[in-house]
């Protein structure tokens, strides 16, 4: 555990935040009731608190851990980019291909190597997921209609 | 007695009693590994719960809840580290009992007094929960609005890290909540024109990202440690074991249900506090505590288990989460279109009285499978995390896509993942964040209704269970601030007497 120097980066992206909430309220419609506080009350209160407390990790940062780097901070960006690729494919792609193909990939990326793991895992998960979420549970997973299979 | 026999009739469905089982091993598995708590567990099982039954997809994440809180102490008792954070007190006195060749009997005496707390709970949970309910019938939006507040009070000032992080994480949640459409007036507030975000942010999208991405992102960056193998020793536990453990179990499960009754307090916090009263009042030998004291492991385990079974008083009855784990339930409740709150009660009896029966039937269960295969559970801590983690990744896109088969959560699940992780870097507590989410609304319509209802003045706040609950509510914020202050003079007066050996 070091001292953070993440808290003043939070803190200041809190301030904005906190600013930007308290401005945006402004453009909320007033209330339609004459006794109610109104939709901008809450949102406004809320900024002003988080604008103040931002206030102590800015000038009394904690111990805290650092952000990864090399190695390890692959393995997080790597993934992340695996999950937004993912999102951005399933409805064209498929469930199933989706699902082996980050598998395969995460595995490789966590130093998985061994040939008969990466066969099995990511076929195993992708259909057996599949299976399971749409045969027996009837959740409407995407499929791809490649080859004409229904995966 | 109608509310019973409906219950028992739902619970006698061969499909909620399989259920019932696989909930109950799913979760000893979850909680065996470390990293994956019960909130994670229910988190990232959710979407095989949408076709089901409410009282069957109930039943199983219950069984989840309750197996993961106990299995937690495998990890802990075996390697020094807690399964789930309820099992953090666990360690004090399990891993010593493993140093000492006895980690057979501390699984065993962690099984007993899991068990016995978890049952006791759940007959104080049976006594109570109506009666709250019935009570809660009458409160208005004054008395709501109070309780909201201090739940997240208490989990700001409860979690981990200081207590400014913890306010800000419980601000955040409830400015997330108020995405979408406003409860009262129908305006549209932090939309942009986004049309995915006029019906609010998916509950079940965020949650499965801040519990199950963000701590598999966290896990997989810390993936280096190699977990050792451990001498079992005796797992039979004799006569003069369990007398010796009795009174530390009983009293400890009672104490554990009231913790775990106050809004957002968890296992944890129960675990820890029945501890150190079960150290306080061993007077003789109060030395053993801390290196192998079976009665330190009773305490723990019996506490967590039960606070985690009263956290469902306010879970069920008021619809406030008792715990980071229930809010989790009350998201799996709200898919099925059911609101958790006194109403539930009445409109719903079966689902009610079903659960309690099938919670009481689920320890009955935990007591067989975790004796029976209590070896085969202390294996699955060998689980690589590289083949882990990935099928955690995949259960949470399944979550959060399958809620509205709309790839637009699974964004929001992965910017929830992104910020989880942040925030667990930054020691920004997760859990007030996601209390903020649940009872925000909660709040905020309350705390209007309240001011149109008393005619634009804050004078409900001195009627006498607001006032009550908001004093309780400010004691909380003081005791935190003043325990935190404390602890920082104490680590400089500690820093100044290395540097003047």
């Amino acid at each position: 555990m070091t001292r953070n120097p993440g808290d003043r980066v939070a803190a200041v992206i809190l301030l904005a935040l906190a600013v930007f909430v308290f401005a945006y309220s402004f453009t909320m419609p007033d209330p339609v009731q004459e006794l109610d506080p109104g939709v901008a009350a809450f949102p406004r209160g809320l900024a002003v608190l988080i604008g103040v407390l931002a206030l102590v990790p800015l000038f009394r940062p904690q111990p805290g851990e650092a952000l990864p780097r090399g190695l390890y901070a692959g393995r997080v960006i790597g993934t992340v980019a695996l999950l937004a690729g993912y999102a951005m494919v399933l409805d064209i792609i498929g469930f199933v291909i989706t699902t082996v193909a980050f598998t395969l990939a995460e595995l490789f990326l966590l130093g998985i190597r061994r040939p008969v793991t990466l066969i099995v895992m990511p076929l195993g998960v992708g259909l057996g997921l599949f299976y399971v979420f749409r045969t027996l549970l009837g959740v409407a997973l995407p499929t791809s209609g490649l080859g004409g299979l229904p995966i | 007695m109608s509310n019973w026999l409906a219950g028992a009739e739902a619970v006698l469905d061969p499909s909620v009693l399989i259920l019932t089982v696989l909930g109950i091993l799913l979760g000893v598995v979850i909680g065996a590994m470390p990293g994956l708590s019960a909130t994670v567990g229910i988190a990232v099982f959710l979407p095989f719960t949408f076709t089901l039954d409410p009282l069957p997809g109930l039943v199983l994440l219950l069984g989840i809840y309750n197996g993961a809180c106990y299995a937690g102490s495998i990890p802990a008792i075996l390697l020094r580290t807690p399964g789930t954070p309820a099992s953090a007190a666990t360690v004090l006195d399990g891993y010593p009992m493993t140093r000492n060749g006895q980690a057979g009997k501390a699984l065993s005496v962690s099984l007993v007094a899991s068990v016995v707390g978890g049952l006791l709970a759940t007959v104080m949970l049976i006594v109570s929960a109506p009666a709250v309910a019935e009570v809660a019938l009458q409160f208005g939006p004054a008395e709501y609005f109070a309780l909201a507040v201090l739940a997240l009070t208490i989990i700001a000032s409860l979690g981990e890290g200081a207590l400014a992080k913890g306010v800000i994480s419980a601000a955040l949640g409830v400015l997330i909540a108020m995405v979408g459409l406003d409860g009262i007036s129908g305006a549209q507030r932090f939309t942009f024109g986004i049309q995915q975000l006029s019906g609010g942010i998916e509950l079940i999208a965020l949650l499965v990202g801040l519990f199950g991405a963000a701590e598999a992102l966290f896990q997989i960056e810390h993936m280096h440690k190699e977990s050792k193998a451990a001498s079992m020793g005796s797992f039979r536990l004799k006569g003069k074991d369990l007398r010796r453990m009795s009174p530390t179990t009983v009293g400890s499960g009672v104490l554990g249900f009231f913790i775990g009754a106050l809004p957002g307090v968890g296992g944890d916090i129960g675990g820890y506090v029945a501890y150190n009263e079960t150290r306080r009042f061993a007077r003789h030998d109060r030395e053993k505590f801390g290196h192998g004291d079976s009665r330190g492991v009773a305490a723990a385990e019996s506490a967590n288990n039960s606070a985690q079974v009263g956290g469902l008083v306010p879970t069920l009855t008021l619809g406030i989460p008792g715990n980071t784990a229930a809010a989790v339930l009350i998201g799996a409740l709200l898919v099925q279109g059911l609101r958790p709150g006194p109403q539930l009660f009445a409109s719903n009896p079966e689902l009610v009285y079903g659960s309690f029966i099938a919670i009481l039937a689920g320890f009955v269960v935990l007591l067989f499978v975790g004796s029976l295969g209590i070896r085969a559970w202390a294996q699955v801590i060998r689980i690589p995390p590289a083949l882990l983690w990935p099928i955690v990744l995949i259960l949470s896109i399944v979550g959060s896509y399958a809620v509205r088969t709309n790839p637009f959560d699974v964004v929001v699940m992965l910017a929830a993942g992104v910020l989880g992780y942040f925030m667990l870097k930054g020691g920004f507590p997760i859990a007030p964040l996601l209390i903020g989410v649940i009872v925000g609304p909660l709040a905020e319509d309350n705390f209007r209704l309240a001011m149109i209802q008393y005619g634009g003045s804050f004078s409900w706040m001195l009627d006498p269970l607001p006032f009550v609950l908001l004093v309780l509510s400010a004691a909380s914020l003081f005791f935190s601030l003043w325990r935190s202050n404390k602890a920082r003079r104490k680590a400089a007066a500690d820093a100044q007497k290395i540097d003047q050996p």
